[in-house]
């Protein structure tokens, strides 16, 4: 396989980037997406240039540490029904002689460090700030002391899913992570230990979402659209519906 | 906070590990940035939103009084004057027509402010135009998308439409000042205005469209895709039923189904 790619380059601490063509031969429609690009650093740092910096780990859908925008949608999936993540991206989804464009994330509250690389910090510190459960230190409660009810505790590990690549915020036309946040809140929200902290988290993780300079969430659904996990719309209207409930309960109180 | 480090030029980011909460507002309690929030703002938006659509419904099923065959015309009048005397003989005169309209107004108001105020704030978060070199949208209508531009052609287009029918600073077909159903049918008769009103209605059946839909969605009304799809279909539903509700008078003024 023959491929033109059109990769963002910008140079660490530089305000702005360009975007820069390079030729590619020999792809195997087996490799994945990040494998290519391995093939094209080697080349490049066997002809003595500046290879692309992108961000990688596991290599297998589940960390979240990958993740550009490929020919305009996040992690690339395109209209496949097949949610997936840059690394899981294979390269038999492209054609010989395909040109393909790669950008990263782009969102005021992820700066590029580098080519491909983001700075995802943002996300964590809305974690920091309340998506988390407190639990005293001591001997472990018997397993049926706290009920989860079937079908919250399903909905809440479908929530517990997001990697947190922040593939929403890229594809949101607002660069919104509400679907990030959202998830977060709903997977706690449905569970017994989530509840003393229940209305101060969403407070504090909507408050904290909104200074890191995220945009707001206008319905428009691209988030989902290109989340690897599949977390839906669905959370964010439980974030919004859980907010509205907080605002009756002073900071600290909780369902009762 | 990375460690920052290069004395000249723009620092350098080594290391980037969130250790703090450097962005927390530590002046203000977390109620009150809740009540700040862009969530809160949404709400607002919905709310005010759902008003001014339920308010658009009952001008509708009013303007469709024109078709009554026999009489429709005196009907008309009758109900227009009726919304000024409304609630008279317990209230003052057109009391209840000015509450109303300042309700409707402070509605419009928030709504607009809300909006401003975010759209801002969005385009800021994406760091302004030609975000991406090479975009692709997999979801979300095109509706979804220019909110804000259909938004603000409604807002100059409602200024005008009271500047016709309710100031009669405007007038089409006709000088002065004429009874309401003559406002109408005399204007509708000109097939310009038609297409202007054709346009501006399409437009705002467009912002209701995803307008219905999103203030559902926001105010947690989607538990999951069932109710989804309950609320797409509703916004359908109510979207197409602006646009040929209202357009059915003009349309049968200007084939000349309605004449004075």
């Amino acid at each position: 396989m023959k491929l033109t790619l059109k990769i963002w380059r910008q140079a660490r601490g530089a305000a702005q980037g360009k975007l820069v063509d390079y030729k590619i031969d020999n792809v195997s429609e087996d490799m994945s997406f990040l494998e290519m690009l391995d093939q094209l650093n080697e080349e490049l740092t066997a002809a003595g240039e500046e290879p692309v910096a992108f961000d990688s780990d596991c290599r297998e859908g589940i960390c979240g540490t990958c993740g550009v925008v490929i020919n305009g949608t996040a992690h690339g999936r395109g209209n496949s029904p097949v949610p997936t993540t840059t690394c899981q991206l294979h390269m038999r989804s492209f054609h010989d002689g395909d040109t393909i464009t790669i950008e990263p994330w782009k969102a005021k509250a992820f700066p590029v460090l580098k080519d491909l690389v983001v700075d995802r910090t943002a996300l964590d510190r809305v974690i920091q700030a309340g998506g988390f459960i407190s639990v005293n230190t001591g001997a472990a409660p018997d397993a049926h002391s706290l009920l989860a009810p079937k079908l919250q505790s399903d909905r809440a590990f479908d929530n517990a899913t997001c990697i947190g690549c922040g593939a929403c915020v890229a594809a949101c036309p607002n660069a919104s992570a509400m679907l990030f946040t959202s998830a977060k809140v709903t997977h706690l929200l449905n569970l017994p230990q989530g509840q003393p902290e229940r209305f101060l988290r969403v407070k504090n993780m909507v408050g904290q979402h909104d200074a890191e300079g995220f945009g707001n969430c206008t319905n428009i659904g691209e988030c989902s659209a290109v989340c690897p996990k599949g977390i839906q719309l669905e959370s964010i209207s439980t974030l919004n519906r859980d907010l509205v409930w907080s605002l009756f309960r002073k900071d600290g109180f909780t369902v009762a | 906070m990375g460690v920052l480090i290069g004395a000249a030029g723009p620092p350098i980011r080594l290391l980037s590990v969130a250790t703090k909460l450097v962005t927390r507002d530590s002046s203000r309690t977390a109620n009150n940035r809740a009540v700040h929030s862009t969530v809160f703002r949404k709400v607002l938006m919905a709310v005010t939103g759902l008003f001014l659509i339920l308010f658009l419904l009952m001008h509708m099923f009013g303007n469709l009084k024109l078709l009554i065959p026999d009489g429709g015309l005196e009907e008309f009048d009758e109900y227009s004057h009726y919304l000024r005397m409304f609630l008279y003989p317990v209230l003052p005169p057109k009391f209840f027509l000015w509450v109303f309209r300042l309700v409707l107004l402070l509605c419009a108001v928030v709504h607009i402010e809300a909006a401003t105020r975010l759209t801002f704030r969005d385009y800021d978060a994406r760091m302004g135009m030609g975000r991406y070199l090479k975009q692709r949208y997999l979801a979300g209508s095109f509706a979804a998308r220019t909110m804000i531009w259909s938004g603000i052609i409604i807002l100059v287009g409602v200024i005008f439409h009271l500047l016709q029918f309710t100031t009669q600073t405007i007038t089409v077909g006709y000088l002065g000042s004429v009874a309401p159903h003559l406002r109408v049918i005399l204007g509708f008769q000109h097939w310009w205005l038609v297409l202007l009103y054709a346009f501006w209605v399409g437009l705002v059946s467009f912002h209701v469209y995803h307008g219905f839909y999103s203030a559902f969605c926001t105010l947690g009304a989607r538990v999951g895709a069932f109710s989804a799809k309950v609320i797409k279909i509703c916004s359908v539903i109510v979207a197409l039923l602006v646009f040929f509700g209202f357009m059915a008078s003009p349309l049968a003024i200007l084939f000349g189904l309605v004449t004075a």
